[in-house]
């Protein structure tokens, strides 16, 4: 193709915008980590060009009065624990949804929905004084119950979206060759949605690491709580410690950041496969 | 069609739950919270017996103890704590905010000494102020007995007062002799419904600080009325690259009342009258909003969404040559750690400017410290709070300055406030304040506090930003009077 | 047709059990207490039933609908800024060449960034004296230096809608790139050589094909949106006034900062239907092509 001059503009102009989306995209996450090595005072300028200090993430693990260690901990086990539960459960629940007729079946879906549409505020204290009976506060069990009946109802929802897309022949035939429902779902279903699966496993991930407003009520010490809870402990009577707050953000991002882009073709895969039939 | 049967889903569900809900069964779980109180104050009311024994037998002595004159006497112990160790390896579980506050921080260095004395350990719940509401609102409805001293901002006491234990039983019986050592302000904030609930131990003076370095350059005196105030700003901004005064007028947190509460009252206008019917729509407060939003001019471009702590973040910064704020500022301006060169060393503090022609009027606010009535600990709870408010103890925090993290200008005690000693290794700072403390305020002590202030800091807010005085704050009166009717206040009118 | 009788409890059982149980008793203590006078301040017990009085409230009550309209005007400017970034973003990369590999592949980190931390980082970025945003685009942009982000009502409810942008347009964005994939060039091309322009092309080809991802992302971002509440903490305070005091921020005051537990239940229940009547659209067109 022959280029005119009309074409090259556009051409560069094109390279300048997707320039521009690269800043808007990572900027914010950049300036996040650079602050993160700044202390106190260069924190409030704009300074490209400082000395870079450790000492942001030092005082996060010293125990004075921050310790962000066992909260690491705490994080790991909650979420990894409420996706290695949640997902599986909300998938079966999904093809139930999706594959069955039954009374009752669309009330049961908007019950389900319903407790996660709720504002927050408004069921955190009846969630506490349950919570409190069963004596679950304070306790990663607790934390992970909680985190479960957020993430399966929006998991349901997706994975059912991605079953309800595919045409129901296709189980048929391997019913009738003999497999049982649960042969079904595992081996004919289940390969063919898993991108679904894997967009529904990012957010039941992502959702349980940075969920914030219950795990702080439902725990009151470092035996339970994720870091979440640390990070926007450090919002203090004195103000906010930007460079402390970024040191600590850094540390909840990067797991995050590891995943998003081991699987990111997945997951692209799945969010695009959701929206496009 | 598919919206009514939507529609009838979700009307069936509604119906039934309204239906279970007229079972009398619904609040079973929190009615046995009173419950578990009365217990609390049954059993209390035994240790109050057998502490009224001892304390027969050794209430001369412990009223005359003396901190020096432990050592010569093994069984008396200072602080009016209770002697023979009663409460021996109980735990108490201390609610308080804000583990990076200095004072805060001095306390959890004091426990061992404390637990030396009463062979009873301390455990902090550090809350991040952030969420400190929240977790007071859930503990107190919920009841679990978790925390047995609690310290809260005053304001929010009204609210929860039904969660607190009142203290004088306890002050009578202990024979607690500084309750007048304290500026009549602060001891209001923990008193309400007529009884004491809270000891002031966190205790806040209004004080101006400002740049002497900057001050001195361009030949300017401290100010002492807000139109010098604002003049000397105009000069900052003029001659320097600074602003002259670090506002705070985000939405929030009712940190824009400070200063605006501080006009008001000086223009001789309230926030209430004696009926509690919104009174700061009248001129007094129509003018102390114009003199409010007229300081926008010399104030930094970030000042609209500003808080508090933002606001003394650029006067560390060095962006900012004068601010109105809270006497621990103090701490912050002089740590080389979060304040720039220039700030360390150069805050100098003033008395409250006042409103031009009118009596200066000051402006306290304060944490104090309570019992929750859930606690089972009450006791061992009350011990450690004599020791934290006792006028030696407040002394020492205050004098010791070997430790950045603990160091702190808060002191609660007129008699340590006054102190030649205290005034010496704190600047002066005690002695500024003082004046000020003898005629200062509080906000209302109201449970509707909260609602009401958050109607008023939303009017201020957009006053400063240019929308008209007196219709704003007409229409703030007009809401916050619904907020008191609804509450009944105008029952009787 | 009549599959799995039994199986189908079995594999709906634990989910439905996990969520409910937990759910169902928060769920209906909320709407008992809505229907009661519950003011903390007042009793630490739930008071009288009240009949409908706190809904009725509501909708007398200025504050509320004043969030309404926030909510409402938040939702607009959110969601058409996640469509039209995200639609500008996916013709941008379409192309395939390392840059935009890059760049996608960069794309999906802000989605990982907690709601409450993006407000303290857009906050912190947006600062007139040491924010990196701000001196940018007074840089850049120098006509745009005396605009106060947060100061100003239109444009503190943009950055609002910033923080979530910032996370979703990348996201919606890639789903848009997978809908241009599935575009038969034939298509495209045979308009060309019809003497279709580009612009043409894309108003009358591109965009129906890609309406249905468009319809989906709508509703999805309406009911997150209907949610806004970690960022006005963290960035807003709900202010300038009360310009960004969105539903569910006001809920969140009557609760915890103003103890009207009745009040606050009922907007909460007021705040579900809104969303269930957008969730109800969004499984309606999600599924609208099968049922039919």
């Amino acid at each position: 193709m022959i280029k005119t001059p009309m074409q090259r503009i556009f051409a560069v102009l094109r390279v300048i915008g997707v320039l521009f989306i690269l800043y808007f995209v990572t900027f914010p996450i950049f300036w996040m980590a650079l602050t993160a090595f700044k202390n106190n005072r260069d924190a409030y300028s704009t300074k490209i060009f400082f000395e870079p200090t450790l000492n942001n993430f030092r005082i996060l693990f010293d125990g004075n009065p921050y310790d962000f260690a066992p909260l690491i901990m705490n994080s790991v086990i909650v979420s990894v624990t409420t996706v290695l539960i949640g997902v599986p459960l909300a998938v079966m629940a999904a093809y139930a949804f999706s594959r069955y007729k039954f009374r009752g079946q669309n009330l049961l879906l908007v019950l389900v929905l319903s407790a996660q549409f709720l504002p927050a505020t408004v069921v955190l204290l009846p969630y506490f004084i349950q919570f409190r009976n069963f004596g679950l506060l304070d306790t990663r069990t607790g934390l992970i119950i909680m985190h479960l009946t957020i993430s399966i109802p929006f998991a349901i929802w997706l994975v059912k979206g991605f079953i309800d897309s595919l045409p129901e022949e296709i189980e048929q035939a391997a019913l009738v060759d003999g497999c049982t429902e649960f042969q079904t779902l595992r081996y004919v279903t289940l390969p063919l949605i898993m991108p679904g699966v894997i967009v529904a496993t990012v957010f039941t991930f992502v959702g349980s690491w940075n969920e914030f407003l219950f795990a702080f009520i439902m725990t009151t010490s470092n035996r339970a709580r994720p870091m979440m809870v640390g990070l926007l402990a450090l919002n203090e009577i004195d103000g906010i410690p930007w460079e402390k707050l970024s040191a600590a953000s850094m540390i909840i991002m990067i797991p995050m950041f590891i995943l998003a882009l081991t699987i990111r073709k997945y997951f692209v895969a799945g969010l695009t496969m959701g929206a496009v039939k | 069609m598919k919206i009514k049967k939507f529609a009838s889903i979700f009307a069936l569900l509604t119906g039934l739950l309204v239906l279970a809900a007229c079972q009398p069964q619904t609040v079973e779980v929190i009615k046995e919270v009173p419950v578990e109180v009365e217990k609390i104050v049954e059993v209390e009311k035994e240790v109050v017996k057998e502490v009224e024994v001892i304390k027969e037998v050794e209430v001369e002595k412990i009223v005359e103890v003396e901190v020096e004159a432990m050592a010569e006497e093994p069984d008396a112990v200072p602080y009016n704590l209770t002697p023979g160790k009663p409460y021996d390896g109980t735990t108490v579980n201390f609610l308080i905010c804000c583990p990076t506050a200095g004072q805060f921080a001095a306390w959890q260095k004091s426990v061992d000494e404390f637990t030396e004395l009463t062979g009873i350990s301390v455990e902090f719940a550090n809350e991040p102020w952030g969420s400190f509401q929240e977790r007071i609102v859930t503990e107190s409805i919920a009841g679990t007995g978790a925390f047995d001293a609690v310290v809260w901002p005053d304001s929010w006491g009204p609210s929860f007062s039904n969660t607190l234990q009142p203290l004088e039983p306890l002050i009578e019986r202990d024979g607690i002799d500084y309750m007048d050592d304290y500026p009549p302000a602060f001891l209001e904030a923990g008193t309400f419904n007529d009884h004491i609930y809270g000891i002031p131990v966190r205790t806040h003076a209004f004080v101006t600080f400002y740049r002497q370095d900057v001050f001195d350059d361009l030949g300017l005196e401290a100010p002492t009325t807000w139109t010098e105030v604002l003049e000397a700003g105009r000069t900052i901004q003029a001659e320097t690259d600074m602003a002259g005064l670090s506002n705070y007028y985000g939405v929030g947190s009712a940190q824009n009342l400070f200063v605006y509460a501080l006009m008001l009252w000086g223009n001789g206008g309230d926030i209430f009258d004696d009926n509690y019917r919104p009174t700061f729509n009248s001129q007094a407060g129509v003018d102390a909003a114009n003199l409010y939003a007229s300081l926008a001019e010399i104030g930094p471009e970030a000042q609209f969404n500003n808080n508090e702590a933002d606001a003394r973040g650029s006067v560390q910064q060095g962006e900012s040559a004068m601010i109105v704020g809270w006497w621990h500022f103090a701490g912050g301006f002089s740590n080389p750690e979060v304040s720039v060169e220039g700030v360390v060393g150069n805050m100098q503090h003033a008395a409250l400017p006042a409103v031009e022609g009118k009596d200066p009027t000051g402006f306290a606010l304060s944490i104090p410290v309570g019992i929750s009535s859930f606690s089972r600990n009450q006791d061992a709870a009350w011990e450690w709070i004599k020791f934290i408010s006792h006028p030696a103890r407040d002394k020492a925090v205050v004098m010791d300055k070997s430790d950045p993290a603990t160091n702190t200008v808060v002191a609660s005690h007129t008699s340590v406030i006054t102190d030649p000693e205290v005034n010496e290794v704190n600047g002066g700072i005690h002695a500024a304040a003082a004046p000020g403390l003898e005629n200062s305020r509080l906000m209302p002590l109201i449970p509707e506090w909260a609602e009401v202030s958050s109607i008023m800091e939303t009017a201020i807010n957009e006053i400063v930003l240019g929308a008209d005085a007196q219709s704003t704050l007409d229409e703030a009166a007009a809401d916050v009077e619904a907020v008191m009717e609804r509450s009944g206040y105008y029952k009787d009118q | 047709m009549d599959r799995g009788k039994y199986a189908k409890y079995v594999m709906l059982g634990p989910a439905v059990v996990v969520t409910l149980a937990a759910s169902l008793y928060p769920m209906y203590f909320a709407l008992v207490t809505s229907f009661r006078d519950w003011r903390l301040s007042r009793s630490l017990v739930p008071q009288d039933f009240v009949g409908f009085d706190n809904y009725v409230r509501a909708f007398q009550d200025e504050r509320f609908l004043n969030s309404f309209i926030v909510t409402i005007k938040y939702i607009v400017i959110s969601v058409s800024m996640s469509i039209v970034l995200g639609l500008l973003m996916a013709l941008l990369l379409q192309r395939k060449n390392w840059l935009n590999t890059i760049t996608k592949t960069l794309m999906i980190l802000p989605f990982a960034v907690s709601p409450a931390l993006r407000g303290f980082s857009w906050k912190f970025m947006l600062n007139p004296q040491y924010g990196a945003f701000d001196k940018i685009v007074d840089t850049v942009f120098p006509f745009m230096a005396d605009i106060n982000w947060l100061a100003d009502p239109l444009w503190a409810l943009i950055m609002l809608a910033i923080t979530e942008v910032w996370g979703w347009s990348p996201l919606v964005a890639l789903m848009f790139i997978g809908g241009l994939g599935t575009i038969n060039p034939e298509i495209t091309e045979a308009a060309s050589l019809d003497g279709a322009n580009e612009w043409q092309v894309f108003w009358r080809i591109t965009l129906p094909l890609l309406s249905p991802i468009i319809l989906l992302v709508t509703l999805l971002r309406i009911i997150f949106s209907l949610k806004i509440f970690d960022q006005i903490v963290t960035m807003t305070g709900g202010g300038p006034g009360d310009a960004t005091q969105a539903l569910n921020y006001f809920v969140y005051l009557n609760g915890f900062k103003f103890f009207d537990f009745g009040y606050a239940s009922a907007l909460g229940y007021l705040l579900l239907i809104l969303m269930l009547i957008a969730a109800f659209f969004y499984v309606r067109s999600l599924l609208g092509g099968n049922e039919s």
